[in-house]
């Protein structure tokens, strides 16, 4: 047999959108809603469901796997739409197709070159994805986080040549390097740098393949933030690095050398 | 380990007076990942969602002079993919009106206690949506949008995004509850997997 409706759609309505029991509590408009679940145990446990699914719905929704070399194909389309139109090419002087030919030959050779060059420095670096750089470097801070200072002082001794400091992060007084034995297979070096306050960033070197495109430079946002932590990751000087800094984005941004140029 | 030459993909932007530089590959690179997943999860498809997210990036390449603040990038971005999206949606083959029901009834349904959540599963189950709903859904997992902020973003009464986004949810969850044990695919769905 049909009962009647216990609640109204506007109720069940409203119920969906709230992100939390808060919000309830907080806003004046959903008064007639809060006495509404104060008085009916039912329609409560009814939004606690709908809170439950909607906290596994967001987790669930980002989950996606993204096609390897997705970045770079991107960027090549770039670099496509970005040649320079046939009308814009008259206003080149004319070559002949021969030594255009020869060019292009030097120039597809000089890039082989590289890319030899480049296989045979890179071969024996063990590879991982930017995700598990971000993950690691996570977890190598927290698991150093209660430590006092400890490394060698910057100002005392330099930082082996191999993992120079990235020139894209200010440098602060008090910077302090050593090595770092777990990140996985790859050889780093961290460096402790003192914020003020209490609080400091970790700048890990890492000798290492990104499996995936990372930028030459840090990003102007962080790519992962977690227990007021902002972390991010680029390559440059043959290494990746990764930088964990305590106090999330407005303490990431105050350690990048150039951010009014840059764009998330 | 391909490292880009960015130098001829930057753009020029007047922000607040002041030139600065707006590097488009910088864009590529930090938002690439979350663009494709939000276009996965909006068309379904791989190479739909890829294309896709081709063309948001191109677009922004030829508008960077409207992206003001840093801040603001990833919204811009999304925006871009949402009209994007939607062009695409029109062009397509109208969905026939058996597809667009949503059954009301679900709305006042019982809630059940949450399953584990298969992404490839979800994935199905939101392709079951009319485009409409799914867009209202993705907009309030995927960014976090209130139905307030959803209801400026698509230009549309407030009322009509409660309406869909309430039908949409009850649609999802009925899609994914089980009667039978975690994990296993719920009869709804099977036969619509691959």
């Amino acid at each position: 047999m049909d009962e009647a409706p216990k609640w109204t759609s506007e109720q069940l309505e409203l119920l969906e959108t709230l992100r939390s029991k808060d919000e309830v509590a907080h806003n004046p408009a959903l008064a007639p809603l809060a006495e509404a679940l104060e008085k009916d145990p039912e329609l409560a446990q009814r939004l606690d469901r709908i809170l439950k699914w909607d906290a596994r719905f967001t987790d669930a929704i980002g989950e996606v796997a993204v096609p390897f070399g997705l970045a770079e194909k991107i960027l090549g389309n770039l670099e496509c739409s970005n040649q320079p139109s046939p009308q814009v090419e008259t206003t080149v002087p004319e070559r002949r197709p021969r030594s255009r030919r020869r060019w292009m030959l030097a120039v597809a050779g000089v890039a082989a070159a590289i890319l030899v060059v480049a296989v045979v420095l890179l071969n024996g670096l063990p590879s991982m994805s930017p995700e598990t750089l971000l993950s690691m470097a996570r977890d190598r801070f927290l698991e150093n986080q209660g430590n006092g200072p400890n490394g060698t002082a910057l100002a005392t001794e330099s930082a082996p040549e191999r993992f120079p400091f990235s020139p894209d992060l200010r440098q602060l007084p008090g910077t302090r390097w050593r090595s770092v034995s777990d990140f996985r297979s790859a050889e780093a070096l961290a460096y402790d740098i003192p914020l003020g306050v209490g609080q400091k960033a970790t700048l890990y070197a890492v000798r290492c393949r990104a499996n995936a495109p990372l930028s030459s430079r840090p990003p102007a946002s962080p790519s992962m933030r977690t227990q007021n932590l902002a972390i991010a990751a680029w390559q440059g000087n043959g290494l990746v690095y990764v930088v964990v800094v305590e106090g999330g984005d407005r303490a990431y941004r105050a350690i990048l050398k150039s951010l009014p140029q840059r764009l998330a | 380990m391909p490292v880009f030459e960015v130098s001829h993909l930057v753009g020029s932007v007047d922000m607040g007076g002041e030139q600065a530089q707006v590097e488009i590959a910088q864009l590529v690179l930090d938002h690439h990942r979350e663009i494709y997943a939000y276009a996965y999860r909006l068309c379904g498809s791989v190479a739909d969602a890829e294309d896709l997210t081709q063309t948001v990036f191109l677009t922004a390449h030829q508008k960077l002079g409207q992206l003001r603040d840093a801040e603001s990038a990833r919204g811009w971005l999304y925006a871009i993919l949402r009209s994007h999206f939607l062009k695409l949606c029109r062009k397509r083959k109208p969905i026939p009106a058996a597809n667009l029901e949503v059954n009301l009834d679900e709305l006042a349904g019982a809630v059940e206690e949450p399953v584990e959540i298969d992404r490839e599963l979800l994935q199905i189950a939101l392709a079951e949506l009319p485009v409409d709903h799914r867009m209202v859904l993705v907009m309030f997992y995927f960014e976090e949008s209130s139905y307030q902020e959803i209801a400026e973003r698509l230009e549309i009464p407030m009322g009509t995004v409660m309406s869909r986004l309430a039908r949409a949810k009850a649609r999802l969850r009925a899609l994914l509850s089980s009667p039978a044990s975690e994990g296993s695919v719920p009869a709804h769905l099977i036969g619509r997997q691959g």
